[in-house]
């Protein structure tokens, strides 16, 4: 089986969530073969959400025990991006030490490189988690000349969902990619999870009502917390807010459920985890306390 | 007795954004300061010098672990905020807070991303 990755328009959000639909059809069936090729000779360029969603999915069918042959790019540019990027890989640490002077040298990057972080709240892996998010926001700041409001939504919004991968996912593991455009002017943040879904979530609390995870994403987004202490449920409702208040873009996925800002689609395959994105123009003025006046 | 817990020295000197990002670093916070001690504090002080910036969810658990605390007769206070620390802290003890109503449309079977 050969799957190619098509070239598409990367400004326009409805045409590249169009070939992640016909990615994810054809990866999902991917895991019942012995053998894969997916080639990368037809595109010139590849977008963090894109790389991103196509690097775990690779780990994931290899794991399925799948082998899975890489065609690179012709283009030499893109062959080193994804080289820098540490595509299919992600990068992950054993220090937070290690984490910060990693992160330290691509201060002259455009982009974080494919963060592979751990999910477990122990001391070690928490400290080296929230060293990286950290170490993510000064890049980002340093790199994209913020005001404090700015940076302000950045880090609220990388916080926010890698929390709520900790709290909801089930899952060893989290990733996170972002890259900026200059010439265009906006930042694409990706964070991703192969946990229970939003709709697994719900169920292991017990709200056996939510069925589907095209409900479970729209209660979500609504402010419905699995938790019953009061004050939760904040995170992707805010988010949401955020991002339709500052004119950006944002994409969450779970399960076969597909959220683009206001609108709910059913992809024709599931994404066994959740997916959030972001593209925030640079040019925005928006401050975190407008979200909660 | 009083203890003090500074939340700086769980990040790296360079850092210019100090961040307390997840409930996972709050909790692991107050645990390890917590748990070296040899007498059972009833005074506990969390120091926000240096620090930036706390994710809702961090000031909620925050918030959340002071309730319990006072539950077992250990005080838990926050200093050296600054304005947006201090913004996300007060607004978890706000009772008028409202989740952000956002209307969803559903997409009709037959409608694509075209």
């Amino acid at each position: 089986m050969e799957i190619s990755v098509h070239p598409c328009d990367s400004d326009d959000v409805k045409q590249l969530l169009k070939e992640f639909s016909r990615l994810l059809v054809l990866l999902n069936q991917a895991k019942d073969e012995k053998f894969i090729t997916i080639t990368l000779k037809h595109i010139q360029f590849i977008t963090p959400f894109l790389a991103l969603f196509l690097s775990v999915s690779i780990n994931m069918i290899k794991n399925a025990g799948c082998e899975v042959h890489l065609e690179k790019p012709h283009n030499p540019d893109l062959i080193s991006y994804l080289d820098t990027i540490y595509f299919e890989t992600g990068v992950s640490f054993q220090t937070k030490e290690e984490c910060v002077s990693f992160l330290g040298s691509h201060s002259a990057k455009s982009f974080l490189p494919i963060l592979h972080f751990s999910a477990s709240e122990d001391s070690l892996q928490t400290e080296i988690r929230d060293s990286m998010i950290s170490a993510s926001i000064n890049l980002l700041r340093s790199k994209l000349n913020l005001n404090a409001q700015q940076i302000n939504l950045y880090r609220y919004l990388i916080q926010e969902m890698v929390d709520n991968i900790l709290q909801h996912a089930c899952v060893d593991n989290g990733w996170l990619f972002a890259q900026y455009y200059p010439k265009k002017q906006y930042l694409d943040l990706c964070i991703l999870d192969t946990g229970i879904t939003i709709l697994g979530s719900f169920q292991k609390h017990g709200f056996t009502h939510v069925d589907n995870h095209l409900d479970a994403i729209q209660s979500a987004v609504e402010g419905t917390s699995t938790k019953p202490d009061t004050g939760r449920g904040y995170g992707l409702s805010s988010s949401l807010k955020a991002m339709l208040e500052t004119k950006s873009d944002f994409i969450l996925i779970s399960g076969d459920g597909l959220l683009h800002n206001q609108t709910l689609y059913k992809l024709p395959s599931s994404w066994p985890g959740t997916i959030v994105f972001f593209r925030i123009p640079l040019s925005i003025y928006f401050s975190v306390y407008e979200l909660f006046s | 007795m009083k203890t003090v817990i500074p939340l700086k020295k769980y990040f790296p000197e360079e850092f210019l954004y100090k961040d307390i990002g997840t409930r996972a670093m709050v909790m692991h916070i107050l645990n390890s300061h917590l748990s070296a001690m040899t007498e059972k504090p009833d005074e506990v002080e969390v120091d926000f010098e240096e620090i930036n910036f706390i994710s809702h969810s961090a000031a909620h658990e925050f918030v959340k672990q002071k309730q319990q605390m006072a539950d077992e007769g250990i005080s838990l206070s926050f200093v050296h905020m600054n304005q947006e620390v201090s913004f996300m802290i007060d607004l978890i003890n706000r009772k008028d807070l409202k989740k952000p109503l956002i209307h969803i449309h559903r997409a009709a079977s037959s409608e694509s991303f075209e």
